[in-house]
């Protein structure tokens, strides 16, 4: 701001001739004032840095590296490093203090006992871990990762989510099948023209260091080539997490309080070092007995989603939950949508077990295999 | 009128000297003075008290017939005339030193100072003082969002002199252009005046600083 090296500005100082005691004098004292600004400038920037956080606020940067990162910057030439400096500044303003989700009580999610029966050992852990958290004094929300292993279609994203909803905090899904999923996370080098940062660095930006991350497809990272899932490593371990590095940003960010909830369908396929770092929890789809509760769980979760869903019954019969009880949680959803689209064409307000007839062959086994084998 | 005699006056000296406001003695004449103590500024109090002080310290009676106009404060001097004088060279010394003192006394801050600044801003200002009240002039100009300042700011291009030096330090090198007058030689630098608003934030600071020094 205020530049120490002062070189003699040509305008100013006068010539041989018009020198005089009094220029000499006041050039003197510009200088000593220009040198006083300077500290005072930096004085309030330290004024800045140490405001104290609320209670319960972490650090998300530490604000030297961010100027040291805006200093490099500004040297920079090229729109995305302009880009940057400018997402920096406001990250600047908004100070380095973020708020992080307080653990809620472990209650709270006795409901998914009901609605997700054989997700109820995650359950539990969950609830031991809130009970946990809130016998600290700041009641900071902490999950250990989590991995969940089983056939598609047993209901893990619409498990994660209602997790979400019931922990109080921001719900992101990434694929990690994808080929760029690496990039999506991480971000892109800024030497590329388009790079850009990684959806954690964006997730970071917001109010609070808390948010739920669905690592979805987990076991098809190893496949991809970009170094598999090396990138996943540092961010599933709580040290290595609270400076975390986007590789676009570069400016260490503490990605520590994030939870992450992974899914996969064929344990083996995942690296011994990744699988290391989660709990590991196998789901079975559920059986006839458990289908029933997750049945009208999803009818539930459709009328409060779906705007046309007001115009159903909001108790779903016995006849139709005993027919879609030999289905899979996904192909429930399917039929219900489908049966209530069936039934408001014959201008019906209740569904009948005709509506989400499937004409399959019904097995004796009480549970079954589901998805793409 | 009374026991003065008028003759030789201009006509504003008679108005004053037959205004029915003006003490009749010499004393009274101090006390109105001392009354307008508050038109002074700052740095030229204690002059003005000392002046004062020596002014009481003449024999006020024998010097009734002795006319004062009022405080002056121009041109950077602050000066009391005799409007009327009744031969004694006393009170004419005393305010001729208070005038000549003025002319070497910051008016600002009190300070005694070799190399004013009395013809160039009309003050007679330290150097200190002089920078200070030219840089709080131009963040008012580059700062505030009044029609003047708002006016001032429009212009195609500022003199470089026109600024006061710190707001130059501030200014990028590569943003002052020169103009060389054919005639004469003479260089002319100049800036636009985006290149004086690209240091708003440095501008900001300064009025910051000055903020809390008055308010310390």
């Amino acid at each position: 701001m205020f530049d120490d090296k002062l070189t003699p500005d040509p305008v100013m100082l006068p010539r041989g001739r018009r020198a005089c005691r009094r220029k000499a004098e006041e050039l003197s004292y510009v200088r000593s004032l220009h040198r006083e600004f300077g500290a005072f400038a930096r004085s309030l920037e330290q004024d800045a840095v140490s405001e104290t956080p609320r209670l319960g606020q972490r650090e998300l940067f530490k604000v030297s590296e961010l100027r040291e990162q805006m200093t490099w910057l500004r040297e920079q030439s090229g729109d995305n490093h302009k880009a940057l400096l400018k997402s920096f500044k406001k990250l600047e303003e908004a100070g380095p203090w973020r708020d992080v989700a307080k653990a809620p009580a472990p209650e709270l999610l006795d409901s998914l006992h009901q609605d997700f029966p054989n997700f109820s050992a995650v359950t539990t852990l969950i609830q031991q871990r809130l009970t946990l958290c809130r016998v600290a004094p700041e009641q900071h929300l902490q999950l250990p990762p989590i991995l969940l292993n089983g056939d598609p279609g047993a209901g893990k994203t619409a498990f994660a989510q209602r997790v979400a909803s019931i922990l109080g905090v921001r719900f992101e899904k990434v694929d990690l099948s994808s080929t760029h999923a690496a990039f999506a996370l991480t971000g892109l080098e800024s030497g590329y023209s388009s790079s850009h940062p990684g959806r954690i660095w964006h997730s970071l930006q917001q109010g609070s260091l808390s948010a739920l991350w669905l690592l979805d497809e987990l076991d098809k990272t190893s496949e991809s080539r970009d170094g598999g899932s090396q990138y996943l490593l540092s961010l599933l371990e709580p040290v290595s997490a609270s400076r975390f590095t986007d590789n676009c940003t570069q400016l260490p960010v503490n990605a520590a309080h994030l939870c992450y909830l992974a899914t996969s369908n064929d344990i083996d396929r995942i690296d011994s070092p990744l699988r290391s770092r989660f709990e590991v929890f196998e789901i079975h789809a559920p059986t006839e007995e458990q289908m029933c509760a997750v049945v009208r769980s999803i009818y539930r979760d459709i009328r409060k989603t779906e705007t046309w869903a007001a115009y159903f019954s909001d108790v779903l019969d016995v006849d139709v939950i005993d027919e879609l009880r030999r289905s899979s949680p996904r192909q429930v959803r399917r039929l219900l949508i489908n049966g209530c689209a069936k039934a408001a064409t014959e201008g019906r307000i209740a569904l009948m077990p005709g509506d989400v007839a499937v004409g399959r062959d019904r097995g004796t086994k009480t549970t079954r295999k589901i998805g793409f084998l | 009128m009374d026991d003065h005699d008028i003759s030789g006056l201009t006509s504003y000296d008679v108005r004053y000297t037959l205004s029915p406001d003006r003490p009749k003695t010499f004393k009274g004449q101090i006390a109105r003075l001392q009354a307008q103590r508050d038109t002074i500024p700052t740095g030229w109090l204690s002059i003005f008290d000392r002046a004062m002080h020596k002014l009481r310290g003449v024999d006020c009676l024998k010097r009734d017939g002795t006319l004062l106009d009022e405080i002056q404060v121009e041109h950077g001097e602050l000066g009391i005339d005799v409007l009327l004088d009744v031969g004694d060279r006393a009170v004419y010394g005393i305010l001729k030193s208070l005038r000549r003192r003025s002319r070497c006394t910051c008016q600002d801050c009190g300070r005694g100072i070799g190399a004013a600044y009395r013809w160039e801003s009309r003050k007679t200002q330290c150097v200190r003082c002089h920078v200070d009240s030219e840089l709080k002039a131009a963040l008012a100009m580059w700062l505030d969002d009044g029609y003047s300042s708002r006016l001032y700011r429009n212009r195609l291009f500022v003199g470089m002199d026109e600024l006061p030096a710190n707001v130059r330090l501030l200014i990028n090198r590569s943003k002052i252009k020169k103009h060389t007058v054919n005639s004469t030689g003479d260089e002319f630098h100049y800036v636009e005046p985006d290149a004086v608003l690209a240091c708003r934030e440095e501008l900001q600071v300064i009025r910051r600083y000055y903020e809390r020094q008055q308010a310390a």
